[in-house]
């Protein structure tokens, strides 16, 4: 299945090599965030924070054909 | 523990004596800061008067390896909400004090002339400071520096700690400094005629169990300085972009949902490609925030200095729909220069343009200038305005209720404050811990007397009980955690700890550990968690003193009924259930009173 993925700020990248210039890329369907978070090599970090189609959701959340996808590695600023 | 008392009044100077169980009960800091407070002062106390104290303390592990403990607490009663006061601060000034040989200062009376007090080893001298009145915080700074010495550090207050506008801050280290910013801690400092606090010492600050405490420090570093890199690279703005997205960032003087592509160009990493130079540490800090920044173009063209925080991001940028970082940066300039709080000076900023756009303000009011969305240029002349009180900025000054009520109309339907602090650029639609969290905070809306935000979105804190990240909006489960958390946040700002330091995981246990190795004590987990329980109850004794109850522990209206849109959607938080369970889990009654059981319980029930 084809999704859209944008990394933030540090995780940026991470996109390098894996996704395509268009912000897509290419998963096995039912791939979960987990999952594509493994893919990508992001480091399993508390903070780590995703946007599925504007929502938030975790790890565990399975992603479908279509979907936009924003990684964000959080830090509460002042 | 040595505390000086500096009597202005008649030149006296004189020693604390403490209580070992009395420290041990409130541990430093903001704890005994608000233990003194309360002995000082009373609900008839005028936060301008003479009776008035501005206590200065540092924590038990200030001074030592132990990782952005190099930080101060001014504890006052504010001029600006009338009530508790307590306002945190970086840099370096918390160490050069205890090198003295002091964990705080009391200062109390008022100097007939401008004064300024300088604390090396530990004499303490009071001197003229004819020829530091009318200047700003830079040039004190930068004075005091070739009086006393390069290594000196100094406090000070700028023109409007001067001229007792209520939203004046103390500054610190200049340029690249640092600010006790919120509550008007400087207009009491400046009710005082103290322009300046200048240290110097050589002394070693005491360690229990030093070569534990090394080993210690030595095996959390490597952890540390990783984790800390994310907010060194871009800074605390360095989430705009994603606090857009989720509706926390404020839009429109908290009106807004979305604003995209403009937060975009206002975030951390726009910052780190646009103007940054260089970074900057408060003292023992590893992670080094501070941004220093050149301006490229326009009107402030070569003008160099500390970049913004992302609390003046929110509040002069989003919130004022300014999305050009070199106006945000000249703001925070000036109200660094004129020691004033940035978060409370852009507040007034939005209700002032909110104001002028609904025609509740003239251009007569505000002396020609045209408070309109977005002009950066009104609101970097008005800022002038508000620190010289000059025109409306007379009335801004005097904090966003009482300009509400001169103002009028249904200007409070967009003042947006607790107990007449404004609110941070947090927003509790987006996280709605934030909206209890800032209903009961003791200075009026604070995040980071609770920063229960982050719980609810990517932090996990196990040895705090809290396993999992909580769901931003759900209500259930909220008012244990906020009073967990004010209870941990207490105990950060009495020991007295950087509070990012969390996130690199500085929390109860490592806290705990660091601060028996400095202490020699054997505090344990439970006790050491029912001190910040106390030391939060204490805060609220004091403020129940002054008459606040539930009636005053609400948010502005916009905040609860107001949905935002963009990534919080119609969410509101749902105040009234969340404080319910609040006061029964505090042992509070329902008019948000501590019952004598509980002041029983934390061994506070004695004081009057």
């Amino acid at each position: 299945m084809k999704i859209k993925v944008k990394l933030y700020t540090i995780l940026e990248k991470y996109a390098k090599g894996k996704v395509l210039e268009n912000d897509t890329i290419i998963l096995h369907k039912g791939t979960t965030l987990q999952g594509l978070s493994h893919y990508l090599n992001i480091p399993d970090d508390n903070g780590i924070v995703f946007l599925v189609n504007d929502s938030l959701k975790d790890k565990g959340f399975g992603l479908h054909e279509g979907d936009e996808v924003k990684i964000f590695s959080f830090i509460a600023g002042g | 523990m040595k505390i000086a008392e500096i009597n202005l009044d008649n030149e006296q100077i004189s020693y604390l004596k403490l209580e070992e169980k009395d420290v041990r009960k409130f541990i430093g800091g903001s704890g005994l800061g608000a233990k003194l407070l309360y002995e000082y002062t009373n609900h008839q106390t005028d936060p301008l008067g003479p009776e008035n104290v501005l206590i200065f303390m540092t924590g038990p592990v200030t001074g030592t390896k132990v990782f952005s403990s190099d930080r101060f607490e001014v504890i006052t009663k504010s001029p600006l909400t009338g009530i508790y006061a307590e306002s945190d601060c970086g840099g370096e000034w918390g160490e050069a004090l205890k090198r003295c040989g002091f964990d705080g200062i009391v200062i109390k009376g008022i100097s007939e002339k401008p004064v300024h007090i300088v604390i090396k080893d530990e004499e303490i001298r009071i001197k003229d400071a004819s020829n530091l009145w009318g200047k700003d915080t830079f040039e004190v700074d930068e004075l005091l520096k070739e009086e006393i010495g390069t290594k000196a550090r100094s406090v000070c207050i700028g023109i409007a700690g001067e001229r007792l506008v209520k939203i004046a801050a103390i500054m610190n280290e200049g340029e690249f400094g640092r600010a006790a910013g919120r509550a008007g801690v400087g207009a009491v400092m400046g009710s005082k005629n103290l322009k300046a606090i200048t240290v110097l010492g050589n002394k070693e600050v005491e360690i229990a169990h030093k070569e534990e405490l090394n080993q210690f420090i030595k095996e959390i570093t490597p952890h540390m300085v990783k984790v800390s890199e994310r907010l060194r690279e871009h800074g605390t703005s360095r989430d705009v972009e994603l606090y857009e997205e989720i509706g926390d960032l404020p839009v429109k003087n908290w009106y807004q949902g979305n604003w995209e592509e403009q937060a975009k160009k206002i975030s951390g990493p726009a910052m780190t490609k646009n103007i940054l130079t260089g970074r900057y540490y408060c003292g023992r800090c590893v992670i080094g925030c501070g941004r220093e920044v050149e301006i490229k173009d326009g009107p402030y063209k070569g003008q160099k200095g500390a970049g913004p925080e992302y609390e003046a991001i929110g509040m002069f940028g989003s919130n004022c729909l300014v999305d050009d970082l070199n106006v945000i940066f000249k703001a925070q300039d000036l109200c660094n220069r004129y020691g004033m709080d940035s978060i409370s000076a852009g507040s007034l900023m939005s209700f002032c343009i909110e104001a002028y756009e609904r025609g509740l303000v003239s251009k007569k009011d505000t002396g020609g200038l045209e408070m309109t969305w977005g002009n950066g240029d009104a609101i970097v002349k008005m800022l002038k305005k508000i620190a010289y009180r000059e025109y409306i900025g007379k009335l801004l000054g005097e904090g966003i209720i009482k300009a509400s009520e001169e103002i009028g109309g249904n200007s409070s339907e967009f003042a947006i404050h607790v107990k007449g602090l404004d609110v941070p650029a947090h927003d509790p639609r987006a996280k709605v811990s934030l909206a209890l969290g800032y209903a009961t905070s003791p200075r009026g809306a604070c995040h980071v007397a609770g920063f229960t935000h982050n719980l609810e979105f990517a932090f996990a804190l196990p040895d705090l009980g809290y396993p999992k990240t909580l769901d931003r909006f759900e209500t259930e489960g909220k008012a244990k955690m906020v009073a967990d958390m004010q209870n941990l946040m207490s105990l950060f700002d009495s020991l007295h700890i950087c509070k990012f330091t969390l996130f690199a995981g500085m929390s109860v246990e490592p806290l705990l550990k660091s601060l028996n190795l400095v202490t020699g004590w054997d505090m344990t987990k439970e006790e050491f968690l029912k001190a910040g329980e106390r030391i939060f109850n204490l805060k609220r004794l004091y403020n129940v003193r002054e008459g606040i109850s539930r009636k005053d522990d609400t948010l502005p209206a916009r905040l609860l009924m107001h949905p935002r849109g963009g990534g919080s959607g119609d969410n509101l938080p749902r105040l009234n259930e969340m404080l319910k369970d609040y006061y029964r889990l505090r042992g509070w009654d329902e008019f948000g009173i501590p019952t004598k059981e509980k002041l029983l319980e934390l061994e506070i029930a004695s004081l009057p």
